[in-house]
């Protein structure tokens, strides 16, 4: 297991290499620069300007220094906001976006889960059958469809949550709710089916034989093995979860760092891109590994050391 | 098994049930499947033919604004609020004389014909100015409707007075093509290289599997949102970009089915009588993975449709006044409290286009491959 954990945070380090490698070529290699504006910059300025964040070398020595200054967490400067460095603008906003992604994961297993169980437990029935239907809507729902509806009924109409900004935790509930309904209803689907497999195995039967409650039997048996094919979904469910926010925050005007990925992009802000493809990659690796070791954890069949 | 089947199939000697006219049996038991299927059809022929149908019954097209007709609530009817007799044309006055006195409205470009004594409909929420002494917007705000002919706004209109039905029936071409390309695409890319994955094993394999772990653990729209925003916003770099993106789970799945098929031993009779390694790829072993391929297709289709939306959302998808339904939802949100048409109608067609091919999919699943139902 230690061996195991330890191989696949060195496999991180090439996988990281080519992000850097391939975002950084793509974004310089684009038409345009960061100091295209509507006035023409005279020269001289322009010369300093490309002097201070090193755009005068040729683009393999820049690349070189870039990835110097990276082992040195140092991740440049925004040439938009030129006061800020990258990693203050992360800093600022990341937090944000976490907590954002948190509580829609949550919100999703919570819904999720107990959906799943519900339909796989009374499977064919009215609740079985009602249950998936809302999962189907809500899969087919887009954020920047459900988002707005959200803000029509509970701000606009009913006064119950503010409809956007950020700050006391009656921020977070709606654009928690909108970014978590879509994976709660792939995860509800997802519990029911692997509550299904176990539903009638040997080990459910035998704790029904030692006289156990249907909740212990539920919560403690089945589901440790229904969950096995939610925990898989969790990584690239993580991944997803966060570049949706990219919406979720435009929609609700929450100060998180998602949008800054747009507009620096267009801006050519090239140190603010890769910073943030930088951040996503890491954490995104960061919860797939997490994944896979909790699926070792929970499913002891897995062997690690081939 | 397949195999034996289709190559019976294929020599018409038996009329043996093929794995196809199985499945499609299957799905036509399918309640939900077959209503699926005939809900895109009838969505997929009214985005072909609406645009067309709109233009010859009431002259709509998806670009033409109308101011006059700005935000325009959805009626079966034209939107008349009072009609009346013009009783004076000319001097830079236009009055109608109404049940509920005489309104003065301004000349709208295009209405040719204003006589007095002609009949006239006044149209609500038109910007209405009054040429007495220079511009001025008249109290009324109401405009005039005469001579220019202006068709029924069925889904109403958007705030620069476009017909919204033909305009989500355009959107909706878009929308449905750039999730076709993209599959296409997708689909492609991933039977290419699961394909040579699987068959060749060894070295390539790894690497090539090894290429699709990392790609797998990206966030992808993100270098999508780059190319786009960096190489500008043509509506076939979109469909590339999410094709070139989405073909991972594809080419995994091709390649697990390759890794079993090949084994077979049908493949072995192929290889003994000398069919070389090119065409047992292509013959023999693609057309016995479609099943598992054609069924991710038709769940990568609303995918890409999804993803061109959330682009279009962020304004990096198709341009105005061009539009596609996520566009159009971008639009509609922000004027949601308002005009709530502009939201709920293009949302509610990708909402059921999404369903429908959803739904569609799942049947797929079930009828392609029983034993993968939970």
């Amino acid at each position: 297991m230690g061996r195991f954990a330890l191989r696949r945070v060195l496999q991180l380090v090439p996988t990281l290499f080519v992000i850097v490698t391939v975002s950084f070529f793509i974004i310089r290699l684009a038409p345009g620069n960061p100091f295209d504006s509507e006035r023409a910059i005279p020269p001289e300025v322009l010369r300093d300007l490309e002097a201070k964040y090193g755009f005068d070398k040729p683009l393999v020595v820049q690349y070189r220094m870039y990835l110097g200054n990276l082992l040195r967490f140092d991740l440049g400067m925004s040439t938009k906001y030129p006061q800020m460095s990258v990693g203050e603008i992360i800093a600022l906003g990341f937090p944000v976006t976490l907590q954002l992604g948190a509580v829609a994961l949550l919100w999703a297993l919570l819904l999720g889960v107990n959906g799943g169980i519900i339909g796989a437990l009374r499977q064919n029935t009215a609740w079985d059958h009602g249950a998936m239907a809302v999962a189907m809507v809500g899969i087919s729902l887009p954020t920047f469809v459900l988002g707005p509806l959200l803000i029509l009924v509970f701000s606009l109409s009913l006064y119950l949550l503010p409809p956007g900004l950020w700050g006391t935790w009656r921020h977070i509930i709606l654009p928690g709710i909108t970014l978590g309904t879509a994976y709660a209803a792939y995860i509800a689907r997802l519990t029911r089916g692997g509550m299904l497999e176990v539903v009638r195995s040997d080990f459910v039967r035998t704790a029904r034989a030692k006289g156990l409650g249907e909740l212990v039997i539920t919560w403690r048996h089945m589901l440790k093995g229904g969950l096995l094919p939610v925990v898989t979904f969790l990584g690239p469910a993580t991944a997803n979860v966060f570049v949706g926010s990219v919406v979720i925050e435009k929609i609700f005007a929450t100060p998180g760092i998602g949008p800054y990925l747009v507009d620096a992009a267009f801006n050519r802000d090239y140190f603010l891109v890769m910073g943030i493809v930088l951040l996503y990659s890491v954490f995104l690796l960061t919860m797939n590994l997490v994944v896979d070791l909790v699926y070792g954890f929970l499913d002891p069949r897995i062997r690690y050391d081939p | 098994m397949t195999t034996v089947e289709a190559s019976v199939e294929r020599s018409e000697l038996v009329a043996g049930t093929s794995l196809w006219a199985d499945a499609w049996k299957r799905l036509r038991k399918n309640r939900l499947a077959v209503l699926s299927v005939l809900v895109l059809l009838f969505l997929v022929a009214a985005c072909l033919l609406g645009p067309t149908l709109t233009r010859l019954l009431w002259g709509h097209t998806f670009d033409h604004q109308n101011l006059a007709y700005g935000a325009q609530p959805p009626s079966f009817f034209s939107h008349t609020l009072l009609a009346g007799k013009l009783v004076q044309a000319g001097g830079g006055r236009l009055v109608v004389r109404t049940p509920l006195g005489d309104v003065e409205a301004a000349d709208l470009p295009g209405a040719d014909d204003l006589r007095e004594g002609r009949e006239l409909t006044l149209v609500r929420r038109g910007i209405v100015y009054q040429n007495v002494d220079g511009f001025r917007i008249c109290r009324q705000c109401t405009a005039i409707k005469g001579a220019v002919s202006e068709g029924p706004h069925w889904l109403g209109t958007d705030f620069h007075g476009r017909d919204l039905a033909t305009r989500i029936f355009k959107g909706g071409q878009v929308s449905l093509m750039v999730g076709l390309l993209a599959a296409v695409v997708s689909a492609t890319i991933g039977i290419l290289v699961g394909a040579v994955s699987g068959y060749m094993g060894g070295r390539v394999d790894a690497l090539l599997m090894r290429f699709v772990d990392i790609m797998y653990s990206l966030p992808y729209m993100f270098f999508v949102i780059i190319l786009v925003t960096v190489f500008g916003k043509h509506l076939w770099l979109i469909f590339v970009a999410l094709g070139a993106v989405g073909w991972l789970m594809t080419a995994r799945i091709v390649r697990g089915q390759i890794l079993s098929l090949k084994e077979r031993e049908f493949v072995q009779a192929a290889r003994s009588l000398g069919v070389k390694g090119g065409s047992i790829v292509w013959r023999h072993l693609i057309p016995n993975a479609l099943g598992p391929v054609i069924i991710y297709f038709t769940l990568t289709i609303p995918t890409m449709i999804r993803q061109e939306a959330f682009l279009s959302f962020l304004g990096l998808g198709v341009q105005p006044p061009n539009a596609s339904l996520g566009w159009l939802i971008n639009e509609g949100a922000n004027q949601m409290l308002v005009f709530w048409w502009t939201l709920v109608f293009p949302g509610s067609m990708l909402a059921v286009l999404l369903f429908g091919l959803s739904f569609l999919g799942d049947g797929l699943r079930d009828a392609l491959d029983p034993q993968m139902k939970t």
